[in-house]
């Protein structure tokens, strides 16, 4: 079968697309216990923010990407000093809510801003390349190498570095953490901007493969849930294998028995998984509080 | 307490009263004054994009016939506009609005099925109603004589093209991609029956997808290994069409002809889609530079206007309003359905897509074959 080769590729890009969006999303819910609802609303932030960078200020791609960050971890600071912070305290289900209702905000305030048609985000990395007789396009291999970078680096922060170290003791029990003198307050901003930052990471790399529209940000979110209780809830390896796991069916599925199949394939087998483990495949039981 | 009650009273009293000395008052339809043309449209909400190119047409339509002096000796047009939103209950509301208090002559617009499958009937045996842009067939049947529509159904594009492609085209094997939809079922059924014979096009693949996707990569792969003479599109989305194509380009479909449902062309979905577009064929209703006097009159007209080249919405916008004022005209009076209709019913009209006649209230335009040459939709030639 010559699409073998073909295909694997398609799935390494698609997994790693789906890994990097997942990251940020078991990284708040580890952290902060709490499911960010508008995460990819900030993915749709991060690849409207280049475009219309791009499109007001002649900023080329890696300019536009980096002020897109900056500006979209700014945002995200404002957000979490004056809502999430505050709710964080109370229910669970206020902060949720409260995520909810902000991609809700955010969606509807860039489609009425700039309307809902699709839009393109220009990038050097417009080419193909052949290698053998797989297809892939230059700004695809960006996604995967930085894909690959990403991860590895987040993994290195989270185990090595101090921050990382809070990080861990914050996410495995808050309290002690609080107690040894730990600000829980500052790990919580930054996590939330940390992740955030991801996910517009996200839309910057993945903005160029495909369209700019309001909504884009929906389906994603759909599939970064899938894999992150496929994987385990705030478990980074979990969203890394979730990620690389789904892209692998969805792609099996989609070739093997019908491309509308894929989704109905997928999501038996996260019933599967979470009938054998319910945790996820990486999962931990939290330490009640 | 009381004097509030009181107060209240009063002014519903003011408001019955007033109600009533307005349709005593209200001249109702006659035979003097501007002529009023009610435009149902979305003009807000997610087809708005359409709502807005629609009115553009109609409303240059109007002002054509008006700069020429009106119809009916010197009446001028009135365009009365209402935002349906997409939705059906609130076009019902507007078309109330507009027929019972507005009092206008006729009623024009819609872009969704949807929605004139629930005004139809508020209008039914009281205006003439032109259905503008909405397509299923279901619309036109339980038919007043006053109801007619100027865009074609899927299924008289469907035919005309699929033909079309079997006759001139003569691909031996065709891939097809379709969205998982009403629509894209529909047009893959279509086509199965319409290519039923032995010496038609062989489907040797088919893929669906979701609307919610934007990577077509696996489907599109898996139909390049089908090996086929041709891949056929069929979508309805701009961005998801353009994605298909893109994507074809990028796995390295160059050398297979690529087929796009008709009606679904358009110079935003060709831009987006780059290089990927070049070659494409379709078909549509209408394209800007067929050549005809009529035609080129309205591009020149619409371009002065609006600084943009019309596309088909412009145009069967244009001709809700253009329509009606004629046969107004030629019928010698604006509350004479019966008599309007007839004289829409029995007429070879002059259109900017060239002549067009009505049957049973359905216009019977012919869709064209249209293909993408240097990042533009010019007209297919073989």
């Amino acid at each position: 079968m010559e699409i073998i080769n073909q295909l694997v590729a398609n799935g390494l890009v698609i997994g790693l697309t789906y890994t990097l969006f997942a990251l940020g999303v078991t990284l708040i819910f580890g952290i902060l216990g709490m499911i960010n609802f508008a995460h990819g609303e900030f993915y749709m932030l991060g690849a409207f923010g280049s475009y219309i960078l791009q499109q007001e200020l002649g900023l080329n791609y890696f300019q536009s990407g980096i002020v897109t960050i900056v500006i979209i971890c700014l945002i995200a600071w404002l957000i979490e000093k004056f809502t999430l912070r505050s709710l964080l305290a109370t229910d669970h289900l206020n902060s949720l809510l409260a995520t909810f209702g902000l991609s809700i905000v955010l969606l509807n305030l860039v489609a009425i801003a700039y309307g809902t048609t699709p839009r393109q985000i220009s990038s050097p990395f417009n080419g193909v390349v052949h290698i053998g007789n797989v297809f892939i396009t230059q700004q695809k291999i960006v996604v995967v190498l930085l894909g690959i970078v990403v991860i590895v680096l987040l993994n290195l922060f989270i185990k090595h570095s101090h921050l990382g170290k809070l990080m861990r003791a914050v996410s495995q029990n808050s309290m002690g953490a609080m107690v040894s003198g730990i600000s829980i307050k500052r790990i919580y901003s930054f996590t939330f901007i940390f992740g955030v930052s991801l996910a517009t990471l996200a839309g910057i790399l993945i903005g160029p493969t495909t369209y700019v529209t309001p909504t884009m940000g929906t389906s994603v979110m759909l599939k970064g849930f899938v894999i992150v209780i496929l994987g385990g809830l705030g478990s980074v390896p979990g969203a890394i294998i979730g990620g690389m796991l789904l892209g692998f069916v969805e792609t099996g599925a989609s070739s093997l028995v019908g491309n509308s199949w894929k989704d109905i394939i997928g999501y038996v087998i996260l019933i599967l998984v979470l009938l054998v483990r319910p945790q996820g495949i990486f999962g931990f039981q939290r330490r009640s509080q | 307490m009381r004097k509030r009650i009181l107060t209240t009273l009063m002014l519903v009293l003011v408001l019955i009263l007033g109600a009533c000395a307005q349709s005593s008052n209200g001249t109702g339809k006659n035979e003097s004054g501007n002529i009023k043309i009610g435009a149902v449209l979305p003009l807000t909400g997610p087809a708005a994009l359409y709502g807005q190119q629609t009115l553009d047409g109609a409303k240059l339509a109007a002002k054509m016939i008006n700069d020429d002096g009106g119809i009916l000796k010197g009446r001028k047009i009135t365009l009365l506009t209402e935002d349906d939103q997409s939705k059906p209950e609130l076009g019902v509301t507007k078309f109330k609005k507009l027929i019972e208090s507005d009092k206008v002559d006729a009623i024009t617009g819609g872009v969704n099925s949807s929605v004139n499958m629930a005004t139809k009937d508020v209008a039914k045996n009281k205006l003439l109603n032109v259905v503008t842009v909405s397509k299923a067939p279901e619309i036109m049947s339980d038919r007043d004589s006053f109801r007619f529509r100027l865009n074609s159904t899927n299924d008289m594009d469907g035919k005309a093209f699929h033909k079309f492609m079997a006759e001139q085209l003569k691909p031996k094997t065709v891939a097809v991609i379709a969205e998982n939809t009403d629509y894209g079922q529909a047009e893959l059924k279509a086509l199965k029956k319409n290519w039923s014979g032995n010496d038609n096009p062989k489907i040797v693949a088919t893929e669906f997808f979701d609307l919610a996707e934007t990577d077509f990569t696996n489907p599109l792969t898996k139909l390049k290994s089908a090996n086929a003479d041709a891949l056929y599109v069929v979508g309805a989305a701009i961005e998801i069409n353009s994605a298909i194509f893109k994507q074809a380009h990028q796995l390295g479909f160059n050398n297979t002809m690529k087929l796009l449902a008709p009606g679904n062309i358009n110079s935003k979905m060709v831009e987006l889609a780059g290089e990927g577009a070049e070659g494409i064929i379709s078909a549509d209703l209408y394209q800007n530079t067929i050549d005809n006097e009529m035609n080129k009159e309205f591009v020149a007209a619409f371009e002065k206007e609006y600084n943009r080249k019309p596309e088909k919405m412009e145009m069967l916008g244009f001709e809700s309003i253009w329509f009606v004022a004629k046969a107004m005209d030629k019928a010698g009076s604006s509350t004479d359905y019966k008599a309007i209709s007839k004289a829409l019913e029995s007429e070879d009209w002059k259109s900017p897509r060239g002549d067009l006649k009505f049957e049973d209230g359905q216009a019977l335009g012919e869709v064209i074959p249209l293909t993408v040459k240097g990042g533009k939709v010019i007209p297919y030639q073989q």
